[in-house]
């Protein structure tokens, strides 16, 4: 089993056992100072994506995205995002799939403190 | 898009060219008069300055990359292995470089402790620290990212190419594991310990070669990332070191004619450059993570 296919089944466990609301809607009011945090905010803005609610929604998702693959880029290369960008085509939740992914890349290569700092970075200014 | 090396990287590189301009203008001199001399002080002045400075930049920045990642972190233990490695390399290289040779600024000679059987003894330990023990130590932290490499699957598959490059490898080292074997059902009074250390060298090079070609491939494939760029330096230093053991081996048996083979010397200054630039990405990696924001506000619609 690929790590890809256990990010999937992860997805999928995290989607059917999720509460229904737990967790904030405005994650960048999160401060984040700690790899708990860091979570906390990948899984609300994962969710977010999965869900997909309407046309605002996707098009702040449009620009998260854009930021997450050109911060990809630029630490990883155009081949590795276009690996990452394959592997997810397919997967449910797509663009929470990439989104995870590249976290995964940033905190075993950069370290969790530079990942919270890409993150924070990612998701300024978005609502 | 390729980003800009880093600084330090590019500092690293400027001082190599130079020592290069200078070093090939003694070259030219002893290939026109035939003289050594020029050609020796350079390795023994700015050439040994150049080793040991480059290495301890090397093992600043290892230093750095390592307090990147918390302990608990995989990449924590790479880092403190490269960081071990970098100082066998940069001890070794005081003992090899400076505190072995009969040289005017060496602080033995200096105190006058430098006894004549002395520098052999420290040669000794300068060549088993920068050879056998650096090598060790280099190989356990690449194998551990090849590893984490393979578990986020970015490492990508090998070519037929590289499968031949590996499989030539693994031929020569069996070919020098059989020499050491006819060395050992020979005579083995005249061995040394220094030598039977130093036979690690040669499987422990076959391996950080394979540990390369799998490194560089992982780099092809994932594009030019300071990351990918950060590991793509630690196997050019690989492969810098192999060439220059080649060159070292055929001018031992005679295959480099005496004019061409001071050229090979320069190899390993290419191979500390490589090895010194690998953690200057990773920590200028960090350092862009953690620089500048997207201050762009999100318009709607």
């Amino acid at each position: 089993m690929t790590w890809m296919q256990r990010l999937r089944a992860r997805l999928e466990q995290r989607r059917a056992t999720a509460a229904p609301a737990p967790l904030p809607d405005e994650p960048d009011g999160v401060t984040l100072t700690s790899p708990a945090e860091l979570e906390r905010l990948l899984t609300v803005w994962t969710r977010r994506w999965t869900r997909s609610r309407g046309k605002e929604s996707d098009a702040q998702w449009g620009v998260a995205r854009a930021r997450v693959e050109a911060e990809l880029r630029r630490f990883f290369g155009q081949g590795t995002l276009q690996r990452v960008q394959g592997a997810c085509r397919g997967a449910p939740g797509g663009g929470g799939s990439l989104l995870l992914a590249a976290d995964r890349l940033f905190v075993a290569f950069l370290g969790t403190r530079a990942t919270m700092a890409v993150t924070r970075k990612l998701y300024s200014n978005l609502q | 898009m390729k980003a800009a090396a880093p600084q330090s990287v590019r500092w690293l590189w400027t001082a190599l060219s130079i020592l290069l301009i200078v070093g090939l203008a003694a070259y030219v001199n002893f290939v026109l008069t035939g003289s050594y001399d020029p050609l020796v002080a350079v390795f023994n002045i700015p050439g040994s300055a150049f080793f040991i400075l480059v290495t301890a930049t090397e093992v600043t920045f290892a230093y750095r990359a390592r307090g990147l990642f918390e302990p608990a972190e995989p990449m924590h233990t790479t880092w403190t292995l490269i960081l071990l490695s970098a100082c066998c390399r940069l001890s070794g290289a005081a003992f090899t470089q400076a505190l072995s040779a009969p040289i005017s600024w060496n602080f033995l000679v200096i105190v006058k402790l430098l006894q004549p059987e002395r520098p052999q003894v420290l040669h000794s330990i300068g060549v088993i620290l920068t050879g056998p023990a650096a090598m060790a130590l280099l190989a356990a932290g690449l194998m551990r990212v090849l590893v984490l490499k393979r578990r986020l699957g970015i490492l990508g598959g090998l070519t037929l190419v590289d499968k031949s490059f590996i499989a030539a490898i693994l031929v020569f080292t069996v070919r020098q594991l059989m020499d050491i074997g006819g060395v050992l059902l020979g005579n083995r009074a005249e061995l040394t310990v220094t030598q039977v250390v130093l036979w690690f060298s040669d499987p422990l090079l076959a391996l950080l070669l394979i540990q390369a070609v799998s490194i560089r491939r992982s780099v092809l494939n994932m594009g030019q990332g300071l990351v990918a760029r950060c590991w793509g330096m630690m196997a050019l230093g690989v492969a810098f070191t192999s060439a220059g053991d080649v060159v070292l081996w055929a001018e031992t048996h005679g295959f480099i004619p005496v004019v061409i083979s001071p050229l090979g010397w320069f190899i390993w200054f290419f191979a500390v450059t490589a090895f010194a630039s690998a953690p200057c990405y990773q920590v200028q990696a960090a350092r862009e993570a953690h620089e500048g924001s997207y201050a762009v506000r999100m318009t709607h619609g």
